[in-house]
């Protein structure tokens, strides 16, 4: 492991956690293998009968008490928790065994960027009320004396969730397709300041920030220590970016300061409520001719098959994303119109599997290609005054 | 949130419904219980290996053993053979119950 560790932040396993990781991993990927195609079918069953039923699309609350039946879908789900729990145990007990170490590594990080870190911070309610793809202690637990634990969990859980889909242990495949829709539909824009709200430990925003190295790159999220590590893995990694503790809500940002503003893959961990609130702040911040861009999960509501929404029931209702149906079911465009934002465009992006290049162009919106291949992404400008 | 306990807990565990809970728990043991049966299956195998090669199997050497890509594979290929034992029940069991 150490000989594939891309940065110097990253938690190193040693044989045994190594062995266990490596047997999630192959567990998840069993699931998807074994026992998804076998729930895609049930799911399609049993949409079919309620469409034979009533002649009209089939809902969840139509499926779930089909499914609940059926002692295949009980497995599934069991299986789908068990392996996301064991993820979890797996990363907490190999980034535990080397807290200390992991902290004096962060303090040796070269002193570029900033860490501006708010004692009074409040949780955001939605992201209080549960514990995040049921991550022990979610994004903003703090252990006593500070430390850089709970980002280490993040990314080294992170590196594993996607069984290496999302660029590996850099984990910036949302980044580099950030940068590639920026091209693809801003090409003239030139950021001389970039904000990432939700920004976790920083994969994405290193990643945009190397695309456009004029900038000043700031990332704001909600937990203190979420953002150590992030900021010395920036840091270690060369590259100087600020970050700050703060709710996508209320930045605290003066009006008109950034010229390109984006999340990724945050929208669905927000609230009805908060959506279009984050759309208002992205508006009020951003200097007239700014960009706003949202990458999202590559899954719409309305051109969900059985199965997807069964998938996007099990991530809302059992892996603690009470948000995640909410936000592929939103009109993100239309918010962002009401926002006041022009120019707005919402559709499928082709996920950029290293950095892109600015004359090579994809074409937006594309078809969906499906998960790790597409992600869904919604823009627009803030008009010129 | 205490600052000082590190957490433990995933909260809320919403139970899905249809799901028995003591199902649930079963299911999560067991698969806690297997992946333990797998490190020490790689843990055996880094012991026979380190012997072969004639290094000893001392807890240092064992911890820094690094497989390389053919012990890798093969054992890949006996994680897969573990889950595919212990798991087959649970894609048997399409049907009501």
């Amino acid at each position: 492991m150490p000989a594939t560790r891309a940065h110097s932040m990253m938690p190193v396993s040693n044989h045994d956690e190594l062995a266990e990781q490596r047997f999630v991993v192959a567990f998840k990927s069993y699931i998807s293998a074994q026992l998804d195609p076998a729930v895609r079918q049930l799911a399609e069953d049993a949409a079919q009968a309620a469409r034979d039923e009533s002649g009209e699309p089939p809902s969840l609350t139509q499926l779930r008490p089909q499914l609940a039946k059926n002692q295949l879908y009980q497995n599934w789900v069991s299986a789908m928790r068990s392996g996301q729990e064991l993820m979890w145990q797996s990363a907490a007990e190999c980034v535990d065994r080397q807290q200390d170490e992991l902290n004096a590594i962060a303090a040796t990080a070269p002193a570029i960027g900033s860490l501006q870190l708010d004692p009074e911070f409040v949780v955001p309610r939605y992201l209080a009320a549960a514990d995040t793809h049921m991550m022990p202690g979610s994004y903003y637990y703090d252990p006593a004396g500070g430390g850089v634990r709970q980002g280490a969990l993040f990314d080294k859980a992170a590196s594993l969730y996607s069984l290496g889909r999302q660029g590996g242990q850099t984990n910036d495949m949302r980044g580099q397709t950030v940068v590639a829709h920026v091209y693809e539909r801003f090409g003239d824009l030139q950021p001389t300041r970039i904000l990432e709200m939700g920004c976790t430990v920083g994969n994405s925003l290193v990643a945009v920030a190397g695309a456009f190295p004029q900038a000043e790159v700031h990332g704001i999220d909600v937990g203190a220590s979420l953002l150590r590590y992030a900021h010395a893995r920036a840091a270690h990694l060369g590259a100087a970016l600020h970050f700050r503790q703060a709710d996508a809500e209320q930045t605290g940002y003066p009006d008109e300061h950034f010229d390109l503003v984006f999340s990724s893959a945050v929208l669905h961990e927000t609230s009805a409520k908060a959506l279009p609130r984050i759309m208002e702040e992205c508006y009020r911040i951003l200097r007239p001719g700014g960009v706003m861009a949202h990458l999202e999960v590559p899954l719409r509501a309305e051109a969900a098959t059985p199965f997807d929404l069964v998938r996007a029931d099990f991530e809302t209702r059992y892996n603690n994303e009470p948000f995640w149906l909410g936000a592929v079911s939103a009109d993100l465009a239309g918010l962002a119109t009401r926002a006041g934002f022009v120019d707005v465009a919402a559709g499928f992006q082709d996920a950029a599997m290293g950095p892109p290049r600015r004359d090579v162009r994809g074409g937006f919106p594309t078809a969906n290609k499906g998960v790790y291949r597409s992600w869904y992404l919604a823009s627009g400008r803030k008009p010129q005054a | 949130m205490s600052r000082s306990a590190v957490p433990k807990v995933h909260r809320p565990r919403i139970e899905a419904p249809g799901v028995d809970p003591r199902v649930d728990t079963l299911l999560g043991m067991i698969m806690a219980l297997t992946s333990e049966v797998s490190v020490l299956r790689e843990r055996l195998d880094a012991h026979e290996r380190l012997a072969v090669a004639g290094t000893a199997p001392t807890p240092t050497a064992v911890d820094a053993y690094e497989p390389d890509d053919a012990a890798e594979a093969t054992r890949a290929t006996q994680r897969q053979r573990i889950l595919d034992k212990v798991c087959r029940p649970l894609v048997a069991a399409n049907s009501e119950g």
